[in-house]
């Protein structure tokens, strides 16, 4: 079992190298990341760009072993990285430089995209100090106010991801703001929904419990005192978050507060997806890079 | 409870009971209550026009010296005077006889002087199958139309509080829907999820609420195993909370038309239990009717 992200990397070293997509390279924190990437073995960076441009900043940062492949166009960049994906030349895709809704539409292309589900997700890997597990938070990134049927498939797009850590039955919280069930706070109902489905087999190998509150999930004391036993306390491999606005403060929260260690990937694709920001630290960047090379 | 003798032993039980039979002027509902006097289970306050009741009495071969009559000319207010014998303690189930369904339900509901309860009067019909172990509770055939999701929560607790009062102290509630799987697309299945979630949650209590399931793997152990369905509830339901009216009426009708099985009818929600036959029920479902009623007083 995975429990931080040096184990992530070392596992990420040690599995053959992915063959990394990556759209539009032509900048010095992406070349970066890629050269430390490739250093430690992870990774074999297929860098589709503006030769002219990627090629220099390559020796400047000694990356090593790049192949470059030259196109300037937009769109142009992002359908030769969905077709090299296609084709089984590369095995997960990155943004550089490239806009996000550019490659957005060329991945979920209909005909010649990478769709694989009905919904691409993010998911972001946590590891802090006082949760024993790595903690797969989902979404904080794309789906804004997902429905039953599309928590349904954060779920599944999560699972991929825990599974990798090696949870081959994740534990998935579905949080809100209390344990009781009301029509007025409509994550509760969602949350036994989705408790249900999993005992039906509907969600695939997973445990769900919900709805369960942030303080039961992560104090045996908190659950204790409010008299709640449950299997998550401390142990939930996967968090489902109500919409994306509790996710994504919840993790901005950790990060700046409580000094966390994040990264993240884009599930639902074909491939994972590694979508950074330009605010992601290159040690954020180099986590998710390996976070995506070890999923299946 | 196994079958219907099992509650007319109940109902024997409980000694000085008391029907009050609004609109008495009728052949059927006389008849009725003659038997449930006879055997033992309760007698009746036969409410409306006297000169009425006795044509129907004579009819009958009925002798009233045994009734006590609450004198009532005034046809519209049968039912609310029956109602008040009930409310002032002077009888313990009420039962509807010859008064339009409309006037009675008002007098059940008047907020000062009727008898509701609960935050719904829902339906309650008790069915004794040949092929089922024990007798099976259905909810709800007649009143609520299309019930939201707190709406069945109390259809559930009315319906709990009639097994509670039969000595079935955890009754098994199995949310029917058409499959067992949670699908958007079949909104009683999302009702039925809440509603498990709910009784484990410990938020509806006095009974242990599961679902959604077929119809098929709430009452038969195999058909659930087969479907891999666990929980005290699958393949031995005591109550099948239907998704709405028409599910309900149509199961109630199966088995009572196709199926051949007697059946006791209750309105519950009220202060005291409420009995309506219909001229169409059996004469053993009549008096199961009045039995389940006096045994839940």
């Amino acid at each position: 079992m995975l429990t931080s992200f040096e184990q992530i990397r070392n596992q990420a070293a040690s599995a053959t190298k992915s063959r990394l997509v990556v759209a539009d390279a032509a900048g010095e924190s992406v070349i970066d990341a890629l050269a430390q990437a490739a250093e430690m073995g992870i990774i074999e960076p297929i860098l589709v760009g503006d030769e002219g441009k990627i090629a220099p900043l390559v020796d400047d940062m000694n990356l090593s072993g790049a192949r470059i492949i030259h196109e300037t166009d937009p769109v142009g960049i992002g359908k030769k990285c969905i077709s090299l994906i296609r084709d089984g030349e590369g095995d997960m895709l990155m943004k550089g430089k490239l806009a996000t809704p550019i490659l957005m539409k060329a991945v979920l292309d209909k005909r010649n995209g990478l769709r694989k589900g009905k919904l691409l997700s993010h998911v972001a890997v946590v590891e802090v100090k006082g949760y024993p597990k790595l903690m797969a938070m989902t979404d904080g990134g794309i789906v804004i106010l997902p429905d039953l049927s599309e928590k349904a498939t954060l779920i599944r797009n999560a699972t991929a991801v825990a599974n990798a850590f090696g949870a081959d039955v994740p534990k998935v919280a579905c949080i809100a703001a209390i344990e009781k069930i009301s029509e007025k706070q409509p994550e509760t109902i969602h949350a036994v929904q989705l408790v249900k489905m999993a005992e039906r087999g509907q969600l695939g190998k997973v445990v769900v419990e919900g709805p369960i509150a942030m303080d039961v999930l992560l104090s045996h004391e908190a659950a204790k005192v409010k008299g709640i036993q449950s299997d998550m306390t401390l142990d939930a491999d996967i968090v489902l978050s109500p919409n994306i606005a509790v996710c994504n403060i919840f993790v901005k929260g950790l990060i700046y507060l409580a000094k966390a260690k994040v990264a993240g990937v884009v599930m639902g694709a074909t491939c994972p997806i590694v979508l950074l920001s330009r605010a992601d630290t290159a040690e954020v960047k180099l986590d998710s890079i390996a976070l995506a090379s070890i999923i299946k | 409870m196994k079958n219907f003798e099992a509650l007319f032993e109940r109902a024997r039980s409980l000694s000085g009971k008391k029907i009050s039979l609004a609109g008495a002027h009728e052949v059927d509902s006389l008849l009725a209550v003659e038997r449930a006097r006879a055997e033992g289970i309760a007698d009746s306050i036969l409410i409306g026009k006297t000169e009425n009741i006795e044509v129907a009495a004579k009819e009958a071969n009925i002798d009233l010296s045994k009734y006590e009559i609450i004198e009532e000319p005034n046809e519209k207010a049968i039912s609310s005077t029956a109602v008040k014998a009930v409310k002032d303690g002077r009888a313990d189930v009420l039962m509807k006889g010859l008064v339009s369904t409309a006037d009675f339900m008002r007098a059940i509901l008047r907020s000062e002087s009727g008898l509701l309860k609960a935050k719904l009067l829902s339906h309650f019909t008790l069915f004794e199958i040949p092929a089922y172990p024990k007798l099976l509770g259905v909810t709800d055939a007649a009143i609520n139309i299309a019930p939201t999701l707190m709406e069945k929560v109390t259809i559930i607790d009315n319906a709990v509080s009639v097994f509670h009062k039969l000595d079935i102290e955890e009754p098994k509630v199995a949310c029917v829907c058409a499959v067992e799987k949670v699908n958007p697309k079949m909104p009683c299945t999302e009702d039925a999820a809440v509603l498990a979630g709910m009784s484990r949650a410990g938020q509806i209590r006095g009974a242990v609420v599961d679902g959604p399931f077929g119809l098929d793997n709430a009452v038969d152990p195999d058909a659930a195993k087969l479907k891999k369905l666990t929980g005290k509830v699958a393949g031995d339901a005591d109550l099948i909370l239907c998704p709405d009216i028409e599910v309900a009426n149509v199961l109630y009708k199966t088995l009572a038309y196709l199926g051949g099985c007697d059946c006791a009818a209750i309105v519950v929600g009220t202060t005291a239990p409420v009995v309506l036959t219909s001229r169409a029920d059996t004469d053993r479902s009549k008096f199961a009717s009045i039995s389940l009623g006096i045994a839940v007083s």
